[in-house]
């Protein structure tokens, strides 16, 4: 390959994969909140408490945020401050302004597992008043990963991420070991983005 | 802080700046980290990291570049996380992409475009060559502000271009060679991204 005809077929290439982004995906980024947020003495104060705490507990959260931060993924979640939703004893914090609601908000992710029956409480939701939502839910039986899934640390956990950009949904099934057979969580989410989704769920697997 | 942010009034120029720079940082994140979702989570801790500076940020002469830099760094910074979860990916049992017949056919066809040999080949390039081709060669920057951008000198950028560009016309070379048979590797973690589109 002749060196001119050569970088062209490259800059080509990249021009062409770049062009493949999906406009969703731009509208997406665009229309982050990315103001600083305010940081009072008190909110310090608290989150020193928060850490103190969970460190003599164990630290299993900490230790999955630290990993991650190495690891060099984008801690750029919304501070969990919002409300809290409880699941058959698992306690998720959801992003600032996000309310408990009692109605499903989310649809199935498209290709994503079939799970064969769900554990004890049916889901847990929470929306925001931007259209956000959020719903976990607890399932047992032995699945098949679909292959559009990614592979993602969730605290101590395995977990699987799949995304519709095209609809800001997206899905995180994880891991859980349990007596008498694996368990998964699954949390379904809209408008957030997949640090979000999984710091969610370190924190309540934690 | 916040209060600063707003009296000046730069919020609104920092919202200009998002969506005049925003998709450019986008798709030139996803060219360094070959995944759509990898791409947006850069993206949005840059302008984060952009956003707590901004009263700094707005008198640069580039800001843009300012924000690349952060960009292209905290890709290389974090290509080591990427490619761990590829391998447990393609390691992982029940998630075994050679298995798929959709998968095979889309590896079959991509054997005979020098784009998808070309695109796989980048993907396998250390986080640094590849960050060095993508920037000279999608955002067009000349090698004095691609050592900017780095941190390193002109000469080192000339060198890891050079090594970078020499396996990539290997790849394309081989393929020439061998055919559909020796089609190079995939890019596990994006197959799902080019099926979405």
């Amino acid at each position: 390959v002749k060196t001119d005809a050569f970088e062209t077929d490259l800059r080509q290439a990249l021009a062409r994969e770049a062009a493949a982004v999906p406009a969703a995906a731009c509208e997406r980024v665009r229309h982050r909140d990315y103001r600083p947020r305010a940081h009072s003495r008190a909110a310090v104060a608290s989150a020193g408490l928060v850490i103190a705490a969970l460190a003599a507990s164990g630290g299993a959260y900490l230790a999955g945020v630290t990993r991650d931060s190495a690891g060099g993924v984008p801690s750029a979640t919304s501070p969990l401050t919002g409300a809290t939703i409880t699941l058959d004893g698992y306690r998720f914090a959801l992003p600032a302004g996000f309310k408990a609601i009692t109605a499903t908000c989310t649809a199935p992710i498209r290709g994503g597992l079939a799970p064969s029956a769900t554990v004890g409480s049916k889901f847990a939701a929470g929306a925001s008043a931007h259209g956000g939502c959020v719903e976990a839910a607890l399932f047992s039986g032995k699945l098949t990963l679909p292959g559009t899934a990614s592979a993602v640390r969730v605290g101590n956990h395995q977990g699987y991420v799949m995304a519709q950009p095209a609809e800001h949904r997206i899905a995180l099934y994880v891991s859980i070991p349990a007596a008498g057979g694996g368990h998964w969580l699954v949390i379904t989410a809209k408008d957030l983005s997949r640090a979000e989704v999984v710091a969610i769920a370190a924190r309540a697997l934690g | 802080m916040r209060m600063q942010w707003l009296r000046a009034g730069s919020r609104q120029e920092f919202e200009r700046f998002v969506l005049g720079r925003s998709d450019q940082l986008l798709r030139t994140a996803y060219l360094l980290a070959g995944d759509l979702a990898e791409a947006e989570d850069l993206v949005q801790e840059t302008l984060l990291q952009v956003a707590r500076r901004w009263h700094k940020v707005r008198g640069m002469d580039h800001p843009a570049a300012y924000a690349r830099r952060i960009l292209v760094n905290a890709a290389i910074d974090g290509a080591g996380q990427r490619g761990r979860r590829a391998s447990e990916l393609a390691s992982a049992a029940t998630f075994r992409l050679e298995d798929r017949p959709d998968y095979r056919a889309e590896r079959a066809l991509r054997a005979v475009d020098t784009q998808a040999v070309l695109l796989a080949a980048l993907a396998r390039l250390s986080a640094r060559q590849r960050a060095v081709i993508v920037l000279r060669y999608w955002e067009d920057l000349p090698e004095v502000e691609v050592a900017a951008v780095l941190g390193c000198s002109v000469g080192t950028v000339k060198s890891t271009a050079s090594r970078g560009l020499a396996r990539l016309r290997a790849a394309v070379g081989a393929q020439a060679s061998s055919g559909p048979a020796g089609a190079p590797d995939h890019r596990p973690v994006n197959i799902s991204q080019r099926r979405s589109r």
